[in-house]
């Protein structure tokens, strides 16, 4: 049989286990060992699983993945946020929609931190939304402003899907940090021009926080030490050349350990928990990554990948539109998929096709991060709106998700704002 | 994950006690309370010495690579068993019960795929790494304690997995298939 039809026939089958519920990593680690046995020869495919699980495991470079889950564990654990929480509110509560710009820039700042969305719709959310109850700030506004504030966590390095990615397309992970800083910091402002311009038009949305003197909120900027100096060492660490992002997972988690015993907020069963949550999500994240590598060497072997980046190259597709079918691709994947299913599923075909048009690796890792923040609060899995639910138990799904659609807008616009212009991307990683 | 719920163990948890819930449960143990802060402080130190006393571990990146394998190897029988893996539950939401424990087992068939190739292929490792005395480079550590861990979780996973696949088939009482 013609290796593009057996593969293509795999995928139909690795993609209806999926619909049908079987985990994204059963599903594509089966497909493919069952694909490459028939490839290969099952001898070959049989050391090829345990090699490909061997190897991934004892990657070095994913050592950042367990260190930074368990140092945003740490933080969401230990009540480290709340600091955060209060300078940004002496900062920018007195603007109007005061509440939802905190909510924004708090975020992308505990994103600094954590990189895990979840992590800052839960916690910022927890913080925030008893406050906007008592302002009576609308309830779309107010809990679709955190769910979408929450995306900006991945974004901002350090994060989770940016070592994905990186492992996954042998980019520079420290590269892919370094150029989430700027697009994380500019849809941050642009989220909380949003608000501020919403809030103009109609107060009733999100009326003006109380106001603090100059030196109240230059003194709270102290509180924002410890939190600052995590990011700066992390960050200015990989920047700088002086850490690999792995040697900063672990500087980070001793900083967070530190800052949380400084604080008093340490407690041994914080610790345990952080270890425990990060230990389960690195496991989950690791059979997907085998899974995916798996049945990425099946694809190779198929040649499905090299056919349908001729037929594109032949087809005369402009480059920009094909980014747009991805990107349409990517919006209903969102829509049905976990995030790494998603990235997963789709790396071995999109990640070669967008090289060869000409994109660059490191800007296709911070498109494909974009993407799915947009996937975290698009209906019916935004897995941002059901942690919000859970904050905001009162307030109708339809209406979260309502409230987070403008957002999901504007992040699209960002999309297209930095296809035509990727040196938004890629001017500070060009700098190191 | 970036996301998965947190705080909470993830959903569809079971809370069996049966034999090899335990050895999930200590495997899990090993990897979240040994080798994840093993691997903080192994990097930590490797950093410590490396910049400020310019005399870093020579092995610190076998050791911690390895530690690594173990940490990830160690939890996925627990993750397993406590539903931790992440699938599209947009149809799986709705099905019934019967429908759901179909679901569990047709999962369990393809887990229990891939974990016994992993399991048989580790064990024939563990020989072949004997044999051949395969091991770290800057460390006398030998590679296959590493492949027997890897072989011994994959079992365990298997065990799971047969279990889970017994209950998929099995009868469901009159009146509990919603």
């Amino acid at each position: 049989m013609d290796p593009v039809v057996i593969g293509i026939a795999a995928m139909v089958v690795a993609l209806s286990l999926i619909f049908y519920g079987v985990p994204v990593g059963f599903a594509l680690g089966v497909v493919g060992f069952v694909g490459n046995g028939i490839m290969l020869g099952w001898p070959q495919a049989i050391v090829q699983t345990q090699l490909v699980a061997w190897e991934a495991g004892s990657d070095f470079l994913l050592i950042a993945l367990p260190l930074f889950l368990f140092m945003g564990q740490l933080v969401f654990n230990a009540g480290i946020a709340t600091d955060l929480f209060e300078t940004v509110h002496k900062w920018f509560g007195r603007l109007p929609g005061g509440l939802a710009v905190t909510a924004t820039i708090a975020s992308a700042g505990f994103g600094a931190v954590t990189g895990s969305s979840v992590a800052a719709v839960a916690t910022m959310g927890t913080m925030l939304m008893p406050e906007m109850r008592r302002y009576k700030y609308d309830p779309g506004l107010a809990t679709g402003s955190l769910a979408a504030a929450g995306t900006l966590a991945i974004l901002i390095p350090p994060s989770i899907p940016f070592i994905f990615i990186g492992v996954w397309t042998e980019t520079s992970i420290g590269k892919l940090f370094v150029a989430g800083i700027v697009p994380g910091l500019l849809l941050a402002l642009l989220f909380a021009c949003w608000v501020v311009v919403r809030c103009v038009l109609d107060p009733r949305l999100g009326p003006r926080g109380p106001s603090y003197s100059w030196s109240e909120r230059f003194l709270s900027l102290f509180r924002l030490l410890p939190t600052a100096s995590i990011f700066g060492v992390v960050l200015g660490g990989i920047y700088g050349g002086v850490f690999t992002p792995t040697e900063a997972s672990a500087i980070g988690s001793i900083g967070v350990i530190a800052v949380a015993v400084a604080m008093r907020r340490l407690t041994w069963q914080a610790l345990a928990d952080a270890l425990h949550q990060a230990a389960i999500l690195s496991a989950m994240i690791y059979l997907i990554l085998v899974g995916g590598i798996l049945i990425g060497k099946f694809l190779v072997q198929t040649q499905i990948t090299t056919n349908l980046i001729a037929y594109i190259g032949q087809s005369g597709l402009d480059r920009y539109l094909v980014i747009a079918l991805f990107t349409v691709m990517y919006l209903i994947l969102g829509a049905i998929m976990d995030t790494f299913g998603m990235i997963i599923l789709t790396l071995p075909f999109v990640f070669p096709i967008v090289l060869a048009l000409g994109f660059d690796r490191i800007w296709f890792g911070v498109y494909v991060t974009v993407m799915i923040e947009l996937a975290l609060i698009t209906p019916p899995v935004g897995m941002n709106v059901f942690v919000m639910k859970r904050v905001a138990p009162e307030v109708p799904m339809m209406v979260i998700f309502r409230g987070a659609a403008p957002f999901g807008v504007i992040t699209l616009l960002f999309v297209v704002l930095i296809t035509l212009f990727p040196e938004i991307v890629l001017w500070l990683p060009s700098t190191m | 994950m970036v996301d998965a719920p947190l705080g909470d163990d993830p959903p569809h948890g079971r809370s069996d006690s049966g034999l090899v819930a335990r050895l999930s449960r200590g495997a899990h143990g090993l990897g979240a309370y040994v080798a994840l802060p093993g691997l903080i402080g192994l990097i930590g130190v490797d950093v410590f010495l490396r910049y400020v006393l310019r005399a870093p571990l020579p092995w610190g990146n076998e050791v911690g690579s390895l530690l690594l394998l173990v940490a990830f190897v160690a939890s996925l029988p627990y993750c397993t068993h406590s539903g931790g893996h992440v699938r599209m539950d947009l149809f799986y939401a709705r099905y019934s019960a019967r429908g759901r424990r179909r679901a569990d087992a047709v999962s369990a068939l393809c887990g229990l795929v891939l974990a016994s190739v992993l399991a048989y292929q580790s064990f024939a490792e563990v020989g072949r790494m004997y044999r051949l005395g395969s091991g770290a480079y800057l460390i006398d550590l030998p590679y296959w304690p590493f492949a027997a861990f890897l072989g011994l979780s994959a079992s365990v996973l298997c065990l799971q997995f047969l279990l889970a696949i017994g209950r998929g088939f099995a009868r469901i009482p009159e009146g509990m298939d919603r």
